[in-house]
């Protein structure tokens, strides 16, 4: 089949790969209709983030057709649409019955090591790096799905693609972050970065009550689709944000900030060159500058919402400022599985339409070029699409790829 | 109460003593009996070839060393409280004397239980202590938090989580191309898992 593989720093391929197997009795193979570039995958394509090894298939927002599926799955069967979690989990550990589904204590295959680092294996991530599982990524024509008979969402046949595609990632991401912001009512919330998840974070904040949404960019086309939800902009690059924030509320400062930007932030200012320097020679792995703003410009006892994916280290963060302002910190990876039922239906009842965020569509096969573009936000680029069913060909399951070996479960009768 | 943090008892065997601890979301009968159909610990333990039970309380014991050499020994069940302990130690005069204990002990309010092993083994030298040194790999206490992370996995969701095997693009170096033997690598016993065992 064909897959996007990664060999380094900007540099994807299309290549062919070996089809996936069931490998567990939990699996199912999906058969990808559509897949999509997230801004977290930049991440990877910049070589910023760690643990890649050359040709890993990438990928981690995906949605097809269920082809196959291991015994132990009751619940799904060939022919069935999904929409599947970017985050793996197995619905039974501690985590996971405490709804922290992007915590999972075991879908990480690779447990040891994420605990090495982390003090605890964190969840397995679809073509996320091998801190993250190493699991094979969705932006190829087959995939298989670990734990499938607790992941995919189950989504109706008739509604297209791209409107139920971005409940894999993006849109219960914007949903969480909006709800660690902790919304009440007359509440101003300022959201630093207007990329995909930033367009739809300001949406949901607008759908969780906020009285005002101030958006934050310097991507005039960006802000242009911030404005048309409703929110106010700022371009960072010719506006000073403290100083336009505190105006704006009178002093007061937002009662929650959002980051949607994350280890890449651009950033202005001289400590943003220190962190670029360190990260380009491994001292820092993440370049925290809007962190270090939203701290700044938060009003006193206000929420500070993270979705921008950090990976490591920051230096000079203002732990002294954000403990006198007495602020709370709420982050995480996102915990997909919990919003599976509350967010399809607000898509079916057109509450909210994460198509929106979608600019680019191209076939799977024109993957490197997707990726370039939209690192350089050339065309101000927001979302891209892979759609796998240009390529011409059709992808054969291995003919024992149906075939779950023999294992353990009698431990677990 | 829970006994969370009594003191192991202690065979003294002279050597080395390494202990682990894992919270499973299992009640501690589920978790003692998988544990006690000692059959089932070659799933769980790494490089652990087979454990046949002899007896109801004698077993023996076969873990793969380099080269596929082999080596065995029998232990003895020298406690068993059902749903709360067991502890075991190696018969007569082996090459490498071991002891251990593992508990089970249920956390409050629905929190599952919580299991701790601790092992006691004396490291021979020569031939046996290659393989004992590469079975245990270079930190004991690792091996113990790796064989307790495949039980958990095991016993919260019927599975162990495995990404080898999977489809990946073209690279002479990785070491993890699928479905490639080589040396018995934890990565390997992982497949191992996935794919069942190949009779040797």
């Amino acid at each position: 089949m064909r897959a996007v593989t990664w060999h380094g720093k900007r540099d994807v391929r299309v290549e062919d790969v070996p089809s996936p197997q069931i490998l567990n009795p939990r699996d199912a193979i999906v058969r990808v209709s559509s897949t999509a570039i997230c801004g977290s995958d930049l991440h990877l394509y910049n070589g910023v983030f760690p643990a890649m090894k050359s040709g890993d298939v990438l990928g981690h927002e995906f949605m097809g057709e269920v082809v196959a599926v291991g015994s132990a799955v009751t619940n799904l069967r060939e022919g069935d649409r999904v929409v599947v979690p970017c985050v793996v989990a197995c619905g039974s550990c501690f985590f996971c019955t405490g709804k922290l589904f992007s915590c999972c204590d075991n879908s990480n295959p690779n447990q040891l090591e994420s605990e090495k680092l982390m003090g605890s294996p964190t969840a397995g991530m679809f073509g996320y790096s091998h801190l993250a599982g190493g699991y094979a990524g969705g932006q190829a024509e087959l995939v298989r799905v670990p734990f499938a008979d607790f992941g995919p969402i189950k989504v109706p046949q008739d509604i297209p693609d791209d409107q139920l595609l971005l409940l894999s990632d993006i849109l219960p991401t914007a949903w969480m972050g909006a709800e660690n912001c902790h919304v009440r009512r007359g509440d101003t919330v300022a959201v630093w970065g207007c990329g995909p998840v930033g367009q739809l974070a300001i949406r949901c904040l607008f759908l969780q009550g906020a009285e005002r949404v101030i958006a934050i960019d310097n991507v005039p086309a960006r802000l242009v689709l911030a404005a048309a939800a409703g929110a106010e902009a700022i371009n960072f690059e010719t506006q000073d944000v403290p100083d336009l924030l505190y105006e704006w509320t009178g002093g007061r400062g937002p009662d929650a900030c959002l980051d949607a930007v994350g280890m890449e932030a651009h950033g202005t200012g001289a400590l943003n060159v220190v962190d670029r320097v360190k990260q380009a020679v491994g001292m820092e792995s993440d370049r925290p500058s809007v962190l270090r703003e939203m701290i700044r410009c938060s009003r006193k006892g206000g929420n500070i919402s993270i979705l921008g994916v950090y990976a490591g280290n920051v230096d000079a963060f203002p732990m002294g400022v954000a403990f006198s302002k007495g602020l709370t910190f709420r982050m995480s990876q996102v915990h997909v599985h919990r919003y599976k039922t509350l967010l399809l239906d607000l898509v079916l009842e057109g509450k909210i339409d994460p198509s929106i965020v979608i600019s680019h569509r191209y076939g799977l096969d024109e993957a490197a070029d997707a990726y370039r573009m939209l690192n350089d936000k050339a065309d101000s680029c927001t979302k891209i699409v892979l759609s796998a069913r240009k390529l011409a060909r059709s992808p054969e399951l291995p003919p024992d790829a149906r075939t779950v070996p023999d294992f353990a479960s009698s431990l677990v009768a | 109460m829970y006994e969370l943090d009594a003191p192991f008892d202690r065979y003294h065997v002279s050597g080395v003593h390494v202990t682990g601890a894992m919270a499973v979301m299992r009640d501690p009968m589920s978790l003692y009996l998988a544990w006690r159909d000692l059959t089932n610990l070659d799933r769980i333990i790494e490089r652990l070839e087979s454990v046949e039970e002899i007896s109801s309380t004698r077993s023996k014991w076969t873990v793969l060393g380099p080269a596929n050499s082999r080596y065995t020994w029998e232990a003895d069940l020298i406690m068993d409280e059902p749903g709360r302990r067991l502890s075991w130690k190696t018969v007569g005069d082996p090459d490498v004397a071991s002891a251990g204990t593992i508990l089970f002990r249920e956390l409050p309010a629905d929190r599952g239980t919580l299991v701790r092993v601790s092992l006691e083994y004396a490291p021979p030298g020569g031939t046996v202590g290659d393989v004992v040194a590469r079975w245990f790999g270079s930190d004991p206490a690792m091996f113990i938090r790796g064989a307790l992370h495949r039980f958990r996995q095991v016993m919260e969701t019927g599975e162990v989580a495995i990404s080898k095997g999977q489809p990946v693009g073209k690279n002479m170096l990785r070491s993890d191309r699928p479905f490639e033997s080589d040396a018995r690598s934890s990565d390997a016993f992982v497949r191992d898992i996935a794919f069942g065992k190949e009779t040797t």
